[in-house]
């Protein structure tokens, strides 16, 4: 009974496409539909979804919007230059600290040049 | 096809890797397991089939613009809100915005997202508790929420069992599920 509870917890998995179709044509198993009306009542993200693609009434064509969805999105990625890699990645705030201490530093420095010409 | 999240590495675990090296593989990998989602999603408030499509593109544009600047710990919420605002901003310019849907973008909240965090911190003595928090819920849905994640009922099962319709129950299991969220939380706070 304890386990049963932990049903309660939102899986959080993205359904496969594939089940997603079949949950639309009423082709899955009674244990695989139970699972994903679970999926559908935790995530209203999945609910929505499922609500668009019920407009679409040839369901053979989903996977090949998908697939052409797919394919412009990896050209765009490949016309996209990678982030350039930082070698010493900076915690944020770090710059304005360092430029802080620089400032004082040289200030400090200035400082002993002036006293020092002074003195003479 | 994209990698299936069951078999892949976790959604976490891309923004991770595209953290460390900045390379946007990652971030495609995870996009595509969202492609159908997102189709759908957009295809609920466009209803048309090219704006859908072009929905989706403007949204993988703006999350790879957006990734970056963030830190996600959520993302699948993160791309929902995302996905469904860009909907009804969409609408809103075409002047295709009812009262219902402007409501709707006012009002958004990533309830997802509270709901996966609080039953994820739950630790696993709090879970004895829960069973006095379903006594405190209404019949109706102490009665849902026992058949349908207790006893793994389908929603036809409990309709069938109960007589309520499918609006009703859908209503019962989300209510009680949050407010069993409210009553153990309550319950946690008592000394």
């Amino acid at each position: 009974m304890r386990d049963a509870w932990k049903n309660l917890w939102p899986s959080g998995r993205v359904p496969d496409q594939q089940k997603l179709i079949d949950y639309l044509e009423g082709k899955l198993s009674p244990e695989e539909k139970i699972e994903m009306e679970r999926i559908l009542t935790d995530s209203p993200f999945v609910e929505e979804a499922l609500e668009g693609l019920s407009q679409i009434k040839d369901r053979k064509r989903i996977p090949h919007i998908t697939d052409k969805l797919n394919e412009q999105l990896r050209d765009r990625l490949r016309k996209s230059k990678a982030r350039p890699k930082h070698s010493f990645p900076l915690p944020e705030g770090a710059l304005v600290n360092i430029l802080t201490v620089l400032v004082i530093i040289l200030t400090l420095i200035a400082y002993m040049i002036y006293h020092m010409y002074t003195q003479r | 096809m994209s990698l299936p999240q069951e078999t892949g590495p976790t959604d976490s675990e891309l923004l991770d890797k595209f953290r460390k090296d900045g390379d946007n593989r990652w971030l495609g990998i995870l996009l595509q397991r969202y492609t159908l989602l997102l189709f759908g999603l957009c295809m609920k408030y466009m209803k048309d089939e090219e704006l859908a499509r072009d929905c989706v593109q403007q949204i993988f544009f703006k999350a790879l613009t957006e990734i970056p600047k963030y830190e996600i710990t959520q993302f699948r919420s993160w791309l929902y809100t995302i996905g469904r605002n860009h909907c009804l901003m969409q609408l809103r310019s075409k002047g295709r915005m009812t009262k219902d849907l402007t409501d709707q973008l006012a009002g958004s909240s990533p309830i997802e997202e509270q709901e996966e965090k609080w039953l994820e911190s739950l630790k696993d003595q709090q879970i004895d508790l829960l069973p006095q928090a379903l006594e405190t819920l209404p019949q109706e849905q102490q009665i849902c929420i026992t058949l349908f994640y207790l006893q793994r009922k389908s929603y036809q099962e409990v309709i069938a069992i109960t007589g309520y319709n499918h609006m009703q129950v859908k209503s019962y299991i989300q209510n009680g599920k949050r407010n069993l969220r409210i009553q153990l939380q309550k319950n946690l706070r008592q000394p």
